[in-house]
């Protein structure tokens, strides 16, 4: 019996053994079917799957739009978002429901894409320095464009955390950098768009890839620097580095005040969509359709603008078509945004106008009083609007950039009057939430916020690196 | 290794030759009776013990059968009776046996393995087998899932949509995996591994409920064992845990279902012909609440729209209109079976249609099955199933759904009786001024449709290498297919409200998926009696492939009606999949059977699949169990006791990583004409492994009065290690997951069965089984910070991944804070989708003879559900309690508030979630087979057997749930997040009338 079970034990051993090493139990190693491996632009890229990471860096760094300017767009009562499928878009975003927590309703990618632009921006630096089919001026176009964006992405999460702070230093995804506070986030920012800067004028005249055509007159060495300035300007503004702000602008692509026009303040790079398999401007909205799904003009935008701002052409009056809205049910909603030609047009990230207006705020706060007056009136006559006649006190000036900033810069990507309001400490200044008792929107209470919180992720990192 | 084979044959004949003298033969013959009608029996097996010689009773009962000198014993043995054995010799040549019903199934022989069966009453484990009677012989199942409800211990079921066709998910002793796939279980058909993968088809987009705030899928589709035909099913068993289901290893982590097909029987060439004829209703309409102008003035800002609309006098009962159609259900079924000695078959065709409560929804199935079985030689049988089916579904619109308007439920939360969206006489349907979409011209013109043709073959071939008096050496070889070709259409027409106010009007999804499965294995088993020691060995190889492609081009903006994306305006690829993956697998088990006392296995299993991180890794999972039929001893003398088992099982099994999860790959993305890569935003920890689970199972099995009573009572403790999981680094490093092992989890639970027949008299047989189950999931490991997991948000109530708590548990706002006011990331705990117990009674009584009564009933305890239909009932005002004040909310000074109103200002999520427990009454029958007599004279004995019943199926539901169904889930194929309801499709009870006649 023993001798038995040994025999076979030694046989089927025996049988397994042969089994195994027979071919049709081997399993080919399966290459991925359906995208390329990361690995394949780790080590010497060619020059076109540079190009690629670089188009892909311009898809990511357009990731936060749609999100971000609907959130901050509620949160600074530019707009408000009717969704009747999902009331919480408008209830929660006009604070009716609790302050921002952790895990807030919809704005996880207003701190998610800028950071995965800032990643793919560093993945692009990572593959062009280390591969030899790149010059050392191709190598620094490559990174004074990754940098540029990554110092723009920067300040997206920096407004929205506001004394929160934000980490800078994110390359290694188990290992990330401290959260840096508010002054010291912003001063690791600027010098981001300074190293930018610096390797964009070592360059040389052109770059080794290309850029969408939403990047037209901004494709060079050259113009991207101009770019660069205009972003570091708005982060000097941030700092209150208003000598900052002037020294930029004046590298940046802004013309004169003198010269400017209609054409001139819409000039700036944009985001661009094709359509598929490219999507679409995710702001379009056929004028006065049937809806209950789409961004409205907040009513005090209507209420407060001056009578001839050419400005109001943003606002598209819904004639046949008025919208409410079941989270508001006593409200009806008149306007819509009509700022876009078609569903391909390109979205503007910064503008000659935003130029003009930071121009007018750092002379202001520098005491050139006239230099900022000039600027204001460009803001208003090419607006269409009469001369600014009123006081040049600091505080009056301030006040009519702000008003002016309001118009000119309703619902762009950043989050403007919200963040604008905070800066000047005014953010009592907005309006609540609809009073069903008075049929409006109340002058304030306790539904503002001031910043959102620290995500959860980030919360749950820290935890798990402290051990709690 | 073709010599190996030969050199392992021929050691195996030296090992175990011995020299047989070969004495006179004789010859024995008698009859075989029903013991308690002494009804002859036909077709029982007698076979002159441990040989292959035998053969089968007559109509008459009657066998004649030439012995071998020497034999002494022969077997009598027939499906459904308690086998005897009878001495024989030379000089005993008449012999009469009486069979014993089995009525608690103790002889039934159970497919416990790749390559091996046992009978039920030497089983280590608690496999449970449904047998065709149960499956369908109450009622007609659309689906093979939804005929297992309330007939199996230890499983959780789950139906996401009440439109037909929707394969219930299913899960055996809880869940098996918390982020890695959907933990269903492996179904085997035949031997063929069928692919239960549920196929997109753009649906999500089209609506607009991926839009919304959560990333699961949520297209509303089935799983695809929705295409196989039921009654094709000879039996069902189920491998539960990993202690049962180890030898089918690395796929085996939520268990294992094993489907037999029916197969011929030698004999008279059989035909039966069935019709069935029926309806289906919604089972419980809810009745929307009432208007009046105070209603709109008080909570609608007293809207101008709806004051007229109000006016008009207009009272439409949507719901009613809506789903209030009782759809028709035909099916035809002809089957012949029959054969020779030497080659039996079975074929059937059957032709099922089914129109759903929501006009122009439905399903249908044409099957067509030949299982043929031919014996070459004494030595070599092979056999082969194959079964072609065609399925179309049309599934509707239902469910969540963004700024679209296109789900029935969710428009019609919003939509006022009052609202006119009649068309009129000219086919043109008013616009909806209350949401997006009229839904009379989404449910007219929209199109959701699945055609599947789907193709599985089974093969098999057994040879008998060697055989002695006490000894067999056997190779079997099998292999087979599953093909699955999928066509599916969305089709959103250019005039329909939400369309026509886009800038491309009209949207259309067509997809087309093809999937292959492949299944080759080979097993030596070799089996010999020592003493009185029964020992069977077997090695074997198991190959497996899948191969998926499948491809969605999309058209917006479409004309004239057009469907096809070609005409469309602006034409894309909406998606494209591919898949590839490879299996292998080697066992070897060993089984030692004691006289039927002591019964004990070991086993291993390594196996090496294309979807781990190396491919080349094996990975081994072992088994080992025992059980001891305590009165099978001599010592054991108790004859009301005819069975006491004790039962030990241990067990391992795997679950593989999903295709992809091992791949860090650059996304292709398309900005302003361009194309270019970005880097994914997650990755894979390098050291990956499969999950591994572990279980222990133990039991008893108590059989008294001769089998006519038996109590199965089991407890395991299956432990899930390493799962599958995602390190979320901080979101600020541009990485979403990593996906590493970070987990372990626990299900435990007990698993009770009382079966027997309390009556039994000539003119009463009742057989009655009562199930209880109950089972309790822990994360006993959790490596990664606590996290919510589904649903929508926090907001809306959803579940909770945390340490020593159930993965299934509900949470929600408000946020907890710790000692100092601050928001410590978790939520406040709310209910648990996991019931606590279910509970079925299946009643099966024959009375006067030909009178054929069954039932089941199942009740569910404990369970809870995010209702969110409720919320948007109350946001439209229409929620059947909205102006009630049975909830008792009250408002800032006291007053009471009616329900929806207060439920709406009332903060935190905890208003969403319900509890859903309930009873069901799943199944119940009535047949009644004319008698012989007059069926003899009335068709001449042209025909055998006339049956005729009525039957029905999900007749009633009592539950305090408020909504269609308990049974709810918009997201199907999440394992721990699946328990939300967004107005899903309601479900209906099913009538149905039968014929059906042998011939």
């Amino acid at each position: 019996m023993k001798k038995i079970i040994i025999y076979k034990s030694t046989l089927l051993l025996a049988l397994i053994v042969s089994i195994s090493s027979c071919e049709v139990f081997e399993i080919d190693k399966v290459n991925n079917p359906n995208a390329a491996d990361a690995a394949v632009v780790q080590s010497d890229a060619t020059k076109s799957q540079i190009q690629g990471l670089v188009t892909g860096l311009e898809s990511r760094h357009r990731g936060y739009v749609a999100t971000t300017s609907r959130a901050f767009g509620s949160f600074g009562r530019e707009t408000l978002s009717f969704r009747d499928s999902d009331p919480r878009f408008t209830q929660d975003w006009l604070g009716r429901a609790l302050p921002p927590d952790a895990a807030f309703f919809a704005v996880g990618n207003t701190y998610n894409a800028p950071y995965q632009a800032i990643k793919q921006a560093n993945f692009l630096i990572e593959a062009a320095n280390n591969t030899a089919n790149l010059t050392a001026a191709e190598i620094a176009g490559v990174e004074g464009f990754a940098k540029t964006i990554q110092g723009y992405q920067y300040l997206v999460p920096w407004l929205a955390q506001g004394s929160n702070g934000i980490r800078i230093d994110v390359s290694d995804p188990l290992n990330p950098g401290p959260r840096l506070d508010q002054a010291a986030a912003l001063t690791a920012i600027r010098g981001i768009l300074d190293e930018g800067n610096t390797a964009l004028g070592n360059a040389g005249s052109s770059f080794a890839f290309s850029l969408t055509s939403g990047f037209a007159g901004f494709d060079t060495p050259a113009t991207m620097r101009e770019l660069n300035r205009a972003i570091a300007a708005r982060a000097a503004m941030y700092a209150e580095d208003w000598a900052g702000v002037i020294t930029a602008l004046n590298s940046s692509f802004m013309d004169p005040v003198a010269s400017q026009t209609t054409t001139t303040f819409a000039e700036g790079p944009m985001h661009s969509y094709a359509g598929p398999p490219d999507g679409f401007n995710p702001f379009f909205f056929p004028l006065d359709q049937f809806s209950t799904q789409l961004e409205v003009v907040h009513p005090v935008m209507i209420r407060d603008m001056l009578a001839g701002d050419a400005r109001g052409s943003k606002f598209f009056e819904r004639v046949n078509n008025p919208v409410t809205n079941q989270a508001l049910v006593e409200y009806t909603a008149t306007h819509q945004d009509g700022r876009w030609a078609s569903n391909t047009s390109g979205v503007p990230f910064i503008r000659q106008e935003e130029l003009v207006l930071m121009l007018a705020e750092a002379e202001a706060q520098t005491g050139g009083t006239a230099a900022a007056v000039a600027a204001i009136d460009a803001i208003r006559t090419v607006n269409g609007l009469a001369a600014y006649t009123g006081g040049t006190t600091n505080a009056e000036l301030i006040d009519e950039i702000l008003f002016q900033r309001r118009y000119s810069l309703w619902f762009e990507p950043m989050p403007h009057r919200w963040a604008d309001l905070r800066r000047y400490d005014r953010l009592g200044d907005l309006e609540g939430d609809w009073e069903s008792t008075t049929g409006a929107f109340i002058a304030t209470d306790e539904s503002i916020f001031t910043q959102l919180a620290i995500p959860q992720a980030e919360i749950n990192w820290d935890n798990l690196q402290s051990g709690n | 290794m073709g010599n190996f084979y030969k050199r392992l044959k021929v050691s195996c004949i030296m090992l175990l030759f011995s020299g047989t003298l070969f004495a006179q033969d004789f010859t024995v013959s008698g009859t075989v009776t029903d013991a308690f009608n002494n009804e002859a029996l036909a077709g029982v097996n007698v076979i002159v013990k441990g040989t292959s010689t035998g053969t089968i009773t007559d109509i008459e009962g009657a066998y004649r059968l030439e012995v071998p000198a020497g034999s002494t014993t022969l077997v009598f043995s027939f499906v459904g009776y308690l086998s005897q054995e009878v001495a024989i010799s030379s000089s005993q040549t008449t012999i009469d046996i009486q069979l014993e019903e089995d009525i608690t199934n103790l002889e039934e022989v159970v497919v416990t393995g790749l390559a091996s069966s046992i009978k039920r009453s030497n089983l280590a484990n608690a496999v449970s087998t449904i047998s065709a009677e149960e499956l369908t012989g109450t009622t007609s199942p659309q689906t093979i899932g939804s005929a297992m409800y309330g007939k199996l211990t230890g499983v959780n079921m789950n139906t996401a949509s009440g439109a037909n066709g929707t394969a219930p998910s299913v899960q055996l002793r809880g869940i098996s995996t918390v982020s890695n796939g959907n933990s269903e279980p492996l179904y085997i058909i035949d031997g063929v591994y069928v692919n239960n993968n549920a196929i997109s088809n753009g649906m999500s987009t089209a609506t607009g409920a991926g839009g919304g705030q959560s990333s699961r899928l949520q297209d509303d589709i089935s799983t695809r064992i929705a295409d196989l035909n039921p009654d094709d099913i000879e039996s069902i068993e189920v491998l539960k845990g990993s202690s049962a289901a180890a030898i089918y290893g690395t796929r085996a982590n939520a268990g294992v279902i094993i489907i037999t097909t029916k197969r011929g029987k030698a004999g008279k060439t059989r035909v039966n012909l069935s019709q069935e004829v029926g309806y289906n209703q919604a089972v419980n309409l809810l009745d929307f609440a009432d208007w009046d102008q105070t209603k709109i003035d008080t909570y609608f800002g007293g809207s101008a729209q709806r004051t007229a609309d109000l006016a008009s006098g207009r009272d439409n009962d949507w719901e009613d209109i809506i789903y209030g159609e009782e759809g028709l259900i035909t099916n035809t079924s002809l089957t012949v079976s029959g054969g020779s000695d030497k080659t039996q078959f079975f074929i059937n065709g059957s032709v099922r249609s089914e129109d759903g409560i929501i006009k122009n929804s439905g399903f249908s199935r044409n099957s067509i099955r030949a299982n043929i079985d031919h014996q070459i030689s004494p030595k070599i049988k092979i056999s082969s199933s194959s079964n072609y089916v065609w399925t179309e579904n049309d599934r509707s619109f239902n469910g969540n759904q963004n700024g679209t308007g296109a789900s029935f439920g969710y428009n019609l939360s919003f939509t006022p009786p009052y609202a006119d969206l009649l068309p009129d006489a000219d086919g043109n349907y008013p616009n909806n001024p209350y949401f997006s979409e009229n839904p009379l011209a989404l449910r007219d013109k929209a199109t959701n449709n699945a055609v599947v043709n789907r193709f599985v073959q089974a093969f098999n071939l057994d040879y008998s290498i060697w055989q002695s008096a006490n000894s067999l050496l056997k190779l079997t070889f099998s292999g087979g297919l599953d093909f699955l070709n999928s066509s599916t259409l969305v089709h959103m027409p250019e005039d329909l409200q939400f369309q026509s106010n886009r800038v491309n009007p009209g949207d259309v999804f067509e997809g087309s998926s093809q999937q292959i499965n492949t299944n080759m294995q080979a097993f030596l088993i070799y089996n010999t009696q020592v003493n009185d020691i029964n020992l069977n060995t077997q090695i074997g190889a198991v190959k497996l492939t899948e191969d998926r492609e499948s491809l969605i081009v999309r058209g917006q903006g479409l004309s004239n009606g057009q469907q096809n994306a070609n005409t469309a305006t602006i034409q894309s690829i909406f998606r494209q999949n591919k898949a590839d993956i490879s299996d292998v697998g080697l066992i070897a088990q060993q089984e030692a059977n004691w006289a039927d006392r002591i019964i004990a296995t070991v086993g291993v299993r390594m196996d090496r699949s294309s979807l781990n991180l190396d491919e080349s890794e094996f990975f081994v999972f072992p088994k080992a169990s025992i059980a001891f039929n305590i009165a099978n001893f001599d010592f054991f003398n108790v004859n009301q006791i005819s069975q006491l088992k004790l039962r030990a099982a241990y067990g391992e099994t795997g679950g593989l990583p999903n295709f992809g999860t091992t791949f860090t790959q650059l996304n292709n993305v398309f900005v302003g004409g361009s194309s270019g890569t970005t880097l994914s935003t997650t990755s894979v920890d390098p050291n990956l492994k499969p999950e591994t689970a572990q279980e222990i199972e133990v039991g008893l099995d108590l059989g008294l009065f001769n089998g006519r009573v038996l109590l199965e009572a089991t407890y395991y403790n299956k432990e899930v290690k390493d799962l599958i999981n995602f390190l979320v680094p901080a979101s600020s490093t541009g990485i979403t997951q990593i996906t590493i092992n970070a987990g372990d989890l626990k299900n435990t639970g007990v698993e009770l069965a009382l079966s027997g027949s309390p009556v039994k008299t000539a003119n009463v047989e009742w057989f009655s089984r009562v199930n209880y189950w109950s089972n309790e999931t822990e994360l006993t490991r959790w490596d990664v910070p606590a996290s919510t997991n589904g649903g929508f948000g926090a907001g809306l109530g959803t579940y909770e991944l945390a340490e020593g708590s159930s993965p299934t548990s509900i949470v929600g706002t408000p946020e907890l804070t710790d000692g100092s006011g601050n928001g410590t990331g978790r939520f406040t705990p709310y209910g648990d989708a996991q019931p606590d117990y279910q509970m079925s009674f299946f009643n099966q009584i024959s009375f006067l003879k030909n009178f054929d009564f069954t039932f089941v009933l199942h009740h569910s305890k404990g369970n809870d559900n995010i209702n969110l239909s409720e919320f948007l009932w109350d946001l439209g005002g229409t929620a059947p309690d909205f102006d009630d004040f049975d909830l008792g909310f009250v408002d800032g000074s006291g007053n009471p508030v009616p329900n929806g109103p207060g439920r709406l200002a009332a903060s935190g999520a905890g208003k969403f979630i319900q509890d859903a427990s309930y009873w069901k009454l799943r199944e119940i029958g009535l047949y009644y087979t004319l008698p012989e007599s007059i069926t003899n004279n009335a068709f001449k004995g042209f025909v055998e057997k006339v049956k005729l019943g009525v039957s029905g199926n999900h007749l009633f539901i009592w539950s305090d749930y408020r909504s269609y169904d308990p049974e709810v889930s918009q997201f199907t194929q999440d394992p721990t997040a699946a328990s939300v309801e967004v107005t899903p499709f309601p479900s209906s009870r099913r009538v149905l009338f039968h014929l059906s006649v042998d011939f």
